[in-house]
């Protein structure tokens, strides 16, 4: 399928002939991503129509105006290093937001940075650890985009505990809605600056991403005024010796911790007391692979540890945390210290031994999400499923009933590693609230393991609405057309109707791409 | 390993794009984070590592077929290996093998870049790859009284390179370091006119023949000659020698050293002695065929495990990651001159950005290189220094294209030069 000529024509008039391309070498960069395996069976999905990058708001409003005219499906990205940007069963428009890469302002009184989609969290705290802030980030590492991390996608990071997640953090908006007008959420929309996201002024953040995220589904959001919050470190953090790992020196003013738990109930019970006495910079779960990852050089020397450690010694971090502690002076360190002593004696949590190099590597991991790439080391993929957004005792209930009772059989057939009930990566934020993610890894080269974990997405859809504990892949990943709130939907008023519903208002040709959202008929 | 052998590795891709900055970890300063020209200057995925890793994939599945624009694509890169770098901070794979491997079956296949051709025309014909006269190779060091090794005997060639032979106004430097070499009483010769290639630029734009026969030309040569140590002047001639000679199975039994790293070794045998001060405040560029490209080739015969979907190796394997280039050496030297002052630019050693010549891109693409090179001026002067420093004749080269376009004033020196105001 091409795209028509008129419209390309129009296309190449907005952006130039150097910004769009028809070239098939360049567009299958745009069709192949992690998890095309388990949705296709192949890493390529379909190629799409063209790709287009345009470097302005007024660029991208005149793109989505032509997609309008002529009923071509669109969909922005930043670094397009998720399924949800890239993957679709039929051809589209990507819209490769590269050449939108400005910090346009950052705020230190009011604590908020105004950045263009293609701004990763990464380089917004390189300009502002300096003025002693930082922002949320997302689990999968440094280099995701600021906005698609507050504005498109669920946002689950280890500092989740002191930003709440991803959906808390955007303020004024600018927003390229799916038919091509431009709205200003918040206080922006009133002319007022960009320090509010609910007023005065439009106050639509359910609309443009809802609880999970949009996913580039409801159009384009060009500026977001991202929520900064207090940094008590330095300008940068130190790295010192040589790659892969390099060496992380733990600022003065931080404390970092491994920790091991004696039981699911205990690791629970530490979490949501953490989150209430609100002590910690950061705070996730990972298994005692996960942490381990950060130390070493490469896969063989991780899977050699691991064969030579005894199987006691690891299983004191089956039930494994990480935090961070913060502080802006030494005594309020002393008092953030005391609460933690406390609370692991509350709940018999013991500090791990991790010598200075691995915590390093934790710090940083917690501090910038450094190191959430190496999930994709030990095999070239993964999916998490089941994943949920719940109370953070009914995600460790979720962990727990789906190792046993989905994982367990495909985990013995070779066609899948987890780490059981160990294995979820989860994060904590708000009231006691969790955010959980099975990592289920399995070689994308191997097409029997690729079948497998399709089914057991399709059965883990079903099985936590069944359970009542939840909807799986609320955020969208691998959610792909409708698959998991269609299993919910029968539990849960047929919300996805009414999802549908709104996304056909604000999209009445239905071209703003939504594989991964509500997929509304014409 | 020819291309099809990376066909899971190419599956085992995510699409991350690590390979476009530096290491997050080593990030400082916002305007100085990028580390692929390829994709800065052109911007569509597949002018990254990443993007050529899919599109390698899938040409091998017949997804997609040659192209002027595919094969742009291909050689709009210098083949500078920092995506190679940051991949690796997270990953266990090898885009930069992929990326030479997809350059040499383009060759296989015939799919020659125009520009090229001249060049490894000339290379055949007369063994250098400046498309000039091999009779004229030798000239640089007329009139130098320096031992011709095709007659007589001596412990130490000096290597000049394709370079630093035929191009006049990098002359100084080549004649400088064999004239250090001579001053600390070093029993040194070169080839002259019998010089040849050592085929590392030929392979790095896909001609992997070219590479094994000047692999055995030069081996052979120096066999021949008895000399013990290979001292080349050119940092591409040193990665040839050094890491693309052993990856290719004819390890020269010679030592190759870089001259710096000869000079480091004559200063701290007291041959020579860094008295005269130098007042001048630089900061250093490391070549990339000095640094990540230097780094030994690792061998590793082996199996790939799938030990219940986990990918290992018996024996573990190791990789190549960069951090064992020649690094310290060039900043020892400087930072013993006296009265000079050496400061960092923000992207160095193993994440250096490149001067923008490599990978048949300067002589392809020439406004790209000098583009790049511009970028590496602009960090250089943002660092306040009154001079960049490099190690090799195209770095030296580009820079000076580069400022010449530009209108940058940047002094360019190569370290050699600096050495010599110093004795």
């Amino acid at each position: 399928m091409s795209m028509p000529r008129e419209a390309y024509q129009e296309l190449t008039n907005i952006v130039g002939p150097e910004y769009i391309t028809e070239e098939p070498a360049v567009l299958d960069g745009y069709c192949f991503i992690w998890g095309n395996e388990v949705i296709f069976g192949d890493k390529f999905s379909t190629r799409p129509l063209a790709v287009i990058m345009p470097g302005s708001v007024e660029e991208v409003q005149a793109i989505v105006k032509v997609c309008n005219k002529h009923r071509i499906r669109y969909k922005a990205h930043a670094s397009g290093w998720e399924t949800v940007a890239l993957t679709a069963r039929e051809p589209f428009l990507p819209m490769d937001l590269r050449r939108m890469n400005r910090i346009l302002e950052i705020d230190e009184k009011n604590k908020y940075a105004v950045v263009e989609p293609y701004v990763s969290t990464r380089e917004l705290m390189i300009e502002t650890f300096s003025k002693g802030l930082r922002c949320h980030f997302a689990g999968c590492g440094p280099s995701a985009s600021a906005i698609a991390s507050s504005a498109g996608h669920f946002g689950s990071g280890a500092s989740n505990i002191s930003t709440d997640y991803g959906g808390r953090t955007p303020l004024g908006v600018e927003w390229v809605l799916p038919d091509g007008e431009i709205l200003r959420l918040g206080s922006l929309g009133t002319g007022a600056g960009w320090f509010s996201g609910d007023g005065p002024g439009p106050s639509l953040r359910g609309v443009m991403r809802g609880y999970g995220g949009a996913n580039g589904a409801m159009g384009v959001m060009t500026k977001v005024a991202i929520k900064l919050y207090p940094w008590y470190g330095p300008d940068w953090v130190e790295a010192k010796g040589s790659p892969p790992g390099y060496e992380i020196v733990v600022p003065k003013n931080f404390k970092t911790y491994t920790i091991g738990f004696p039981s699911r109930e205990s690791q629970g019970e530490f979490l949501n007391v953490l989150m209430e006495e609100a002590v910690a910079h950061a705070a996730q779960r990972g298994s005692a692979g996960f942490h381990f990852n950060m130390i070493y050089d490469s896969m063989d020397e991780l899977a050699m540890y691991m064969q030579s450690t005894p199987p006691e010694e690891l299983q004191k971090l089956w039930f494994c945390s990480s935090v961070v502690l913060d502080a802006s002076s030494s005594r309020e360190m002393h008092y953030r210290e005391k609460c933690l002593e406390k609370l692991l004696e509350k709940t018999g949590g013991y500090i791990y031994p991790f010598p200075d190099k691995g915590l390093g590597a934790v710090f940083h991991n917690c501090i910038t999400g450094q190191g959430g790439n190496r999930a994709f080391r030990a095999s070239g993929s993964f999916v998490i499923s089941p994943v949920g957004e719940e109370s953070w005792d009914t995600m460790q209930l979720m962990g727990k009933r789906a190792a046993e009772e989905l994982h367990a059989k495909y985990e013995q057939a070779g066609q899948i590693v987890t780490q059981g009930e160990g294995g979820p990566w989860g994060v904590c934020y708000g009231d006691t609230c969790g955010h959980l993610e099975q990592i289920v890894t399995f070689d994308p080269a191997d097409p029997n393991a690729c079948k497998a974990v399709g089914e057991l997405v399709e059965q883990c859809d079903k099985k936590v609405a069944e359970w009542r504990i939840g909807i799986n892949l609320l955020e969208g990943a691998l959610s792909f057309e409708e698959a998991s709130i269609n299993a919910a939907a029968p539990y849960c008023l047929d919300f996805p109707s009414l999802m549908r519903k709104i996304k056909k208002a604000f999209d009445p040709n239905l071209v703003a791409e939504s594989s991964f959202y509500v997929t509304p008929k014409e | 390993m020819a291309l099809q052998d990376y066909e899971k590795e190419m599956l085992r891709d995510s699409r991350c794009s690590y390979c476009k900055v530096i290491p997050h970890v080593m990030m400082r300063d916002r305007r100085f984070v990028t580390i692929c020209p390829s994709i800065e200057k052109y911007n569509f995925h597949g002018w990254s590592a990443g993007g050529r890793v899919i599109a390698a994939l899938a040409l091998l599945k017949n997804r997609i077929s040659y192209t002027d624009n595919f094969l742009d694509m291909i050689y709009q890169c210098q083949m500078d290996g920092g995506c190679d770098v940051s991949c690796k901070t997270d990953r266990d794979q090898e885009p930069y093998q992929v990326m030479q491997e997809l350059r040499i079956k383009c060759v296989e296949d015939g799919q020659i870049i125009p520009a090229h051709i001249p060049m490894i025309e000339g290379l055949k014909k007369e063994d250098n790859m400046m498309q000039r006269a091999k009779a004229d190779r030798g000239k640089w060091a007329a009139g130098l009284d320096v031992k011709d090794l095709s007659k007589d005997k001596a412990e130490v060639i000096y290597h000049a390179g394709c370079s630093y032979s035929f191009d006049e106004e990098l002359w100084p430097v080549v004649q400088g370091g064999l004239a250090l070499l001579k001053k600390a009483g070093v029993n040194v010769g070169i080839m002259g006119g019998q010089e040849a290639c050592c085929g590392g630029r030929a392979y790095e734009l896909g001609y992997e023949g070219e590479l094994i026969k000047f692999a055995e030309h030069n081996t052979e040569m120096w066999k021949t000659a008895g000399v013990k140590t290979v001292v080349t002047a050119c940092s591409d001639c040193y990665a040839a020698f050094k890491v693309l000679y052993d990856k290719i199975g004819k390890k020269p039994e010679v030592e190759v050293l870089h001259i710096t790293e000869y000079i480091q070794r004559l200063i701290e045998q007291k041959k020579l002695k860094l008295s005269k001060k130098v007042p001048l405040k630089v900061t250093y560029h490391d070549p990339c065929h000095l640094g990540r490209l230097a780094e030994p080739w690792i061998h590793w015969n082996g199996q790939e495990i799938n030990f219940g979907q986990l990918i290992i190796h018996d024996p573990p394997k190791q990789y190549r990651k960069g951090a064992n280039g020649v690094y310290d050496v060039p900043r020892n030297i400087l930072r013993g001159i006296p009265g000079l002052e050496l400061v960092e630019m923000f992207r160095i050693k193993e994440y250096a950005w490149c001067c923008g010549s490599g990978g048949g891109v300067k002589e392809a693409y020439p406004d790209f290189a000098t583009w790049t090179g511009a970028e590496r001026l602009r960090e250089a002067r943002a660092t306040g220094a009154e001079a960049i420093v490099s190690a090799c004749p195209w770095c030296k080269r580009n820079f000076t294209d580069a400022a010449n376009e530009t209108g940058e004033k940047i002094k360019i020196y190569d370290i050699v030069e600096l050495v010599q105001q110093a004795i």
